[in-house]
C-alpha cells in the first residue's frame, strides 16, 4: 500500500467523522494550550528572575582596593586580566555625584548620583531601551526618580521615571582650580544634557531613588574635566570597580582578586539557593503540566480508537494486515496532532499578546517578566502533539489488531 | 497447480472460563472451482465457525488447510492477511460495510492493498462490479441509505474487488427479505460460471435449489447431504 493511499485513507476517514475530528483535535488543544501558558509563564518568570538575581548589576558589582600603593592604571590592568570581570574602571569614573540643572528643558534644582553602564552592562529595563553601542549624552533613571537630596527624602517629590522617556536632563558639573594645601576652586561650568531612554526598577537593582546610569565614557569625560589640573600621583585610593560576567561567578572573581593581595567589598550577594528553588519549582510545575498533557492527550487518542474496533475487524476481514490497519490510524493521528498544534500555537499567541498588552503593560513589575511564546516551547508542544497520538495509537491499535475480525465485529 | 481448497481433519476447540468447547471436530472438506457448496446445520452447529476457518479469519485447533495445494494451516497473520487479500472474498451476514464510506468506496476498499490494480484503475472496476449487481445508480449512497438487499450486494461487489477464485459468504442472506434472498442467491450461483469457487452457510432451506454440493454440519461434525 502506497503512502499516498494511507494519507487519502486517513484523511477521508476523517472526513467523515468529522464530528470525532473536532472532538479530539479540541481536546488535544485544550491540553496543549494549557502546557504552552503555563511553560511559557513559568519560562518567562524564571528568565525574569534569573534575570533580575543573576544579572542584576549590583550582584555583579566588585570594588577592589590595593593594600599597597599601586598606581590605578595598575590596578585596573590587574584586575582586568582576571577571568569573568568584563569592565573595570576606577571608582571615581564609576560612580559621581551631579548637579541638575534643567528639566524637560525647564530650570530646576537638583542632585543625582550617577553610574556607568553601556551596551553590556545596565540595570533590568523595565521601559524604554538600555544603551546602544557606545552610546553617549543618554540615561537610565530609576521608576521613582527623586532628583533631591537623599537625606531630605520625600516621596512626595518623586517623578515617575517612564513619563520622562525621551525628555532631557541637564546636568552642570565645573573645572577646578587645585592650589596646594587648599580647597579646590570651581573654575568654568560645564553642560551636558542627557535625554532619558529608559527606565529601571530601583528596588530590584537595590539602588537609590536618585542613582542614574549614563555611559562609562560620559562620567570618564565629566571626570576628566573634573580633575583637570590637579596633579595627584595617579594613586587613586578609591580603588576600581569590576563588573563580572554574571553573578555567579562573583566568588570565584573574588577569591582570585583577594589572592592578589587586594581588599574587595562586594556590592550585594546573590541567593544561590534561591536561585535553584525557583528554578527546580519551575522545572517541576512544568514536568507535571506536560504529564498531565501527555495523559490527556493518550487517553483521547485511545479512545477513539477504541471505538472503531468494528471498522479495525472489516479491515482485517477483507485482508488488511497490522502494518496497514496501524498505519492508516497514525496518520489520522498526525493530522488531528497537527491540526490541534497549529490551532493551539495561533491561540496561544493571541492569548499570550493579550495578557502582555492589557494585563502586564499596566503594571511595570510584570512588564518585565516579558511574556512570550518562545521556540523551545513551541518544540515540545509540537513533540507532544505528533509524538503522543501516534505512540498512544500504535499501541493501543496493535493491542486491537492482533484480536481476528469475528471477535472485533461482536464487539460493535 | 490445481486450484482447490482442502481441510483435513479440521477442528477447532474455544476454552470458555472452566470448559473447552469443540465447535469443529474432525472436518474433512474439498472445495473445487466453479461450483457452488451449501452448508447447513441449525444454529450453534458449528458452520460459522466452518466457514471462518476457510476463510481464515480464526485458526484451526488441530488439522490441515490447503490451499492451491499449499499448506496454510500455521502461517503468519500477515500471510493469512495476503491469502484474504487475493484468494479469498468474504460476504457476511451483517454486511460488516464501513459506514463512512459510500457504496463505491466500499467496494474500492480491498483494491488499495492490491498492488495488481492500479490506482487509476480502482474506480473504473469497482463502478463495473457495482454495475454488474445492478447498483450504478447508489454508488455515492452510504450503507444507511440503502436496502438491507442493496447493502449486502456491496458487500458481495467489495469481496469480488480482487477478483478472488475462493467467495465464502456466512448467512448472506440472514438479514434479508425472500426476494432480496433470491436475488443474493442467483447472484452467487452466476460467479460459479466464471469458474470461482463459491460456498454458502445457511439454515435456509431455499439454497438447495442453487447448491451443487450440500454438506450438513450437526455438533460440529460435517456429513455429505444427498
Amino acid at each position: 500500500m502506497k503512502i499516498n493511499d494511507y494519507i487519502y485513507l486517513a484523511s477521508v476517514n476523517l472526513k467523515r467523522r468529522r464530528k470525532s475530528f473536532v472532538v479530539n483535535v479540541i481536546l488535544i488543544s485544550i491540553s496543549l494550550f494549557i502546557l504552552i501558558c503555563c511553560l511559557s509563564f513559568s519560562n518567562s518568570l524564571s528568565k525574569a528572575m534569573n534575570r533580575a538575581l543573576i544579572n542584576n548589576i549590583s550582584y555583579r558589582s566588585i570594588s577592589a582596593m590595593s593594600n599597597k600603593s599601586i598606581k590605578t592604571e595598575e590596578l585596573v590592568d590587574m584586575v582586568g586580566s582576571v577571568e569573568h570581570v568584563i569592565k573595570v574602571v576606577p571608582q571615581m569614573k564609576y560612580e559621581t555625584a551631579l548637579e541638575v540643572s534643567a528639566l524637560d528643558n525647564e530650570n530646576f534644582s537638583g542632585n543625582i548620583t550617577v553610574y556607568g553602564g553601556n551596551e553590556e552592562i545596565y540595570p533590568n529595563i523595565i521601559a524604554g531601551r538600555s544603551f546602544y553601542d557606545d552610546e553617549k549624552n543618554v540615561c537610565i533613571v530609576p521608576k521613582e526618580f527623586y532628583l533631591f537630596d537623599m537625606n531630605k527624602y520625600d516621596k512626595e517629590k518623586s517623578i515617575d521615571g517612564e513619563s520622562l522617556i525621551g525628555k532631557s536632563i541637564e546636568i552642570t558639573y565645573y573645572s577646578y582650580e587645585y592650589i596646594e594645601n587648599s580647597a579646590p576652586i570651581k573654575k568654568d561650568k560645564y553642560t551636558k544634557t542627557l535625554k532619558v531612554i529608559g527606565v529601571y526598577d530601583q528596588d530590584e537593582n537595590m539602588m537609590n531613588v536618585n542613582e542614574c546610569y549614563i555611559n562609562f565614557s560620559d562620567i570618564s569625560d565629566i571626570m576628566d574635566i573634573r580633575l583637570e589640573g590637579n596633579n595627584y600621583s595617579g594613586i587613586d585610593t578609591q580603588g576600581v570597580t569590576a563588573i563580572v560576567d554574571s553573578s555567579l561567578n562573583v566568588n570565584q572573581v573574588v577569591e582570585t582578586l583577594e589572592s592578589m593581595d587586594l581588599r574587595v567589598i562586594v556590592r550585594s550577594v546573590v541567593n544561590e539557593k534561591l536561585i535553584k528553588i525557583i528554578n527546580l519549582t519551575s522545572i517541576f510545575v512544568s514536568s507535571v503540566i506536560m504529564i498531565i498533557a501527555f495523559i490527556n492527550i493518550t487517553i483521547s487518542s485511545i479512545k477513539s480508537i477504541e471505538e472503531r474496533r468494528y471498522e479495525i475487524g472489516m479491515l482485517k476481514a477483507i485482508g488488511y494486515n497490522r502494518k496497514n490497519i496501524i498505519g492508516i490510524l497514525v496518520i489520522e493521528n498526525i493530522i488531528i496532532g497537527i491540526a490541534a498544534f497549529i490551532i493551539t500555537i495561533i491561540i496561544s499567541l493571541i492569548a499570550i499578546l493579550l495578557v502582555r498588552e492589557k494585563i502586564f503593560s499596566n503594571n511595570i513589575s510584570l512588564k518585565s517578566i516579558g511574556l512570550d511564546l518562545n521556540l523551545n516551547t513551541s518544540m515540545v508542544s509540537l513533540i507532544i502533539a505528533l509524538v503522543v497520538p501516534v505512540l498512544s495509537g500504535i499501541i493501543c491499535s496493535g493491542k486491537i489488531t492482533k484480536k481476528n475480525s469475528i471477535t472485533l465485529n461482536k464487539e460493535r | 497447480m490445481e486450484k482447490k481448497l482442502v481441510l483435513t481433519n479440521g477442528t477447532k476447540k474455544y476454552k470458555l472460563k472452566n470448559e473447552t468447547i469443540t465447535a469443529m471436530d474432525n472436518v474433512n472438506l474439498e472445495i473445487d472451482m466453479g461450483k457452488l457448496y451449501v452448508i447447513m446445520g441449525h444454529s450453534g452447529s458449528g458452520k460459522s465457525t466452518l466457514i471462518q476457518m476457510l476463510g481464515l479469519l480464526d485458526s484451526l485447533t488441530s488439522g490441515k488447510l490447503y490451499i492451491n495445494g499449499d499448506e496454510i494451516s500455521n502461517i503468519s497473520e500477515d500471510k493469512k492477511a495476503e491469502l484474504r487479500k487475493k484468494e479469498i472474498g468474504f460476504v457476511f451476514q451483517s454486511f460488516y460495510l464501513n459506514p463512512k464510506l459510500t457504496a463505491l468506496e466500499n467496494v474500492m476498499l480491498p483494491m488499495y492493498i492490491n498492488e495488481k490494480i492500479k490506482s487509476s484503475d480502482r474506480r473504473e472496476i469497482a463502478e463495473k462490479l457495482l454495475e454488474k449487481l445492478g447498483l450504478e445508480n447508489r454508488k455515492t449512497h452510504y450503507p444507511k441509505e440503502l436496502s438491507g438487499g442493496e447493502q449486502q450486494r456491496i458487500a458481495i461487489a467489495r469481496a469480488l474487488a480482487n477478483n478472488p477464485n475462493y467467495i465464502l459468504a456466512d448467512e448472506p442472506t440472514g438479514n434479508l427479505d425472500s426476494e432480496n434472498e433470491k436475488n443474493v442467491y442467483r447472484i452467487l450461483k452466476e460467479l460459479t460460471k466464471e469458474g470461482k469457487a463459491v460456498v454458502i452457510v445457511s439454515h435456509n432451506e431455499n439454497i438447495k435449489q442453487y447448491a451443487d454440493e450440500i454438506f450438513y454440519m450437526e455438533a460440529g461434525k460435517l456429513r455429505k447431504g444427498l
